[in-house]
């Protein structure tokens, strides 16, 4: 009887719990705060901070291979590409990609925010990473969730929760992160400029955007086709105006279930053996970075272009091309009104910010086409 | 040990393409727009008339 109750307490997982357990679950309570309370990033904190409590109680084996309930999520969702190109799908059908082709000058600045991706790579290259961890780590500076998922699922498994975690808190943390950036690279008369409203947008021309944009990036990088194929058909749903039924589930259930299953499977990658590496400090270090450099990089683009052009653009909305949509977007306007309460600089910045996604998704295929 | 050189190689290729592939979008997108605007304009000037 005393044998099979001590049998019974061996079997849990008391026994097995460790130091590092224990860290691990603090990780997680704070990031439940931030997702509940704070409300940071809600949507994907709270399912990737519950997949870190849970993949961090012992024995549970639940992120074991070929058995564990998550390990499956994540071994047929995101090992086999399934949940981010889906994600797109969801992101494309919600996207309103009319201020990028009312004034299509702000794909530039969407690529321009790029910078920050590639700037990052390299300090992540001098900090001792290697070429395919540099660039898992380096596309957080897109700012955008999937396509960082989806890059690290590829050539960096092993950090797949650290970028996802950083990229996530990131993206809530724009309307700290770059204000004073912002601040430092702009004049008040820059940070004034007006910019006219946009034109209007035909349908016709809604249409036939994805359409063309799908061509163009899938013929030029051709490593980008997952994603973009995804994202371009969700906002053919949307425009066409023919689909509804489509559309209204691509914008709801499919992304709130492919948001579940892919927030709690890349945070059930966080085991305590895996994430207490010094080199966890440095990714986060290193998201910090590729921010900054984005953010500065889209407003001096912004600042470049307007040493060609008639009608100046806000180099604010520059900043915007850090694809935290539609955060950025906010933020600028927000300092746009501050500087001139006459200026409504959303549906401007709005553009750079739709931009960036795509942006983001051709610097991750670039370094796809290179490393994998 | 990194091999610096496609390291480099990667950086300036990566800057580069995606400059590239936004500015062919761009390039692409103004002339469909060009194209739609001048197919519509004739509708568009029969709806303002009647």
């Amino acid at each position: 009887m005393l044998s099979a109750f001590q049998d019974l307490i061996y079997a849990s997982g008391f026994v097995h719990l460790t130091l590092g357990h224990l860290v691990m679950w603090l990780i997680a309570f704070v990031l439940l705060y931030l997702a509940i309370k704070k409300q940071y990033e809600p949507l994907l904190l709270l399912p990737i901070a519950f997949g870190i409590l849970v993949v961090n109680l012992p024995i549970t084996h639940l992120m074991e291979p070929n058995e564990g309930l998550i390990w499956r999520f994540y071994q047929y969702g995101i090992k086999w590409e399934v949940i981010p190109p889906l994600i797109f799908l969801g992101l494309g059908a919600m996207t309103d990609f009319g201020p990028v082709i009312a004034n299509p000058r702000v794909l530039l600045l969407g690529g321009g925010a790029q910078a920050g991706v590639f700037g990052a790579y390299f300090v992540a290259l001098l900090l001792g990473f290697d070429l395919k961890e540099a660039a898992s780590i380096a596309i957080i500076g897109g700012a955008d969730g999937p396509t960082s998922i989806y890059l690290a699922s590829k050539l960096a498994p092993h950090l797949l929760g650290p970028v996802a975690v950083a990229a996530y808190s990131y993206m809530a943390l724009v309307p700290i992160v770059q204000p004073p950036v912002m601040r430092l690279l702009t004049t008040e008369a820059e940070r004034k400029i007006v910019m006219r409203k946009l034109r209007p947008v035909s349908k016709l021309e809604k249409i036939v955007f994805p359409i063309i944009t799908a061509i163009v990036i899938m013929l030029m990088v051709p490593a980008s086709a997952a994603l973009v194929a995804m994202f371009m058909l969700g906002n053919l749903f949307k425009e066409s105006g023919v689909v509804g039924r489509l559309t209204n589930t691509a914008q709801n259930e499919l992304m709130n279930i492919v948001t579940i299953l892919l927030g709690i499977s890349v945070g059930a990658t966080m085991t305590a053996e895996v994430f207490l590496q010094p080199s966890i400090l440095k990714i986060f270090l290193l998201g910090l970075i590729a921010f900054i450099i984005a953010t500065a990089a889209g407003i001096l683009l912004a600042k470049l272009m307007n040493l060609f052009l008639k009608e100046k653009i806000n180099p604010l909305i520059g900043a915007a091309g850090v694809s935290a949509v539609p955060m950025a977007a906010r933020v600028a306007h927000k300092m746009g009104t501050q500087a001139n309460r006459q200026n409504y600089l959303l549906m401007h910045a709005m553009g750079p910010n739709v931009a960036g996604v795509i942006g983001t998704v051709v610097a991750a295929s670039i370094l796809l086409t290179f490393l994998n | 040990m990194t091999d610096w050189s496609l390291a480099v190689q990667i950086f300036i290729t990566g800057l580069l393409g995606v400059f590239f592939v936004m500015m062919a979008l761009q390039i692409s997108i103004q002339l469909s727009s060009v194209v739609i605007r001048y197919m519509e304009k004739p509708r568009e000037k029969a709806k303002s008339e009647g």
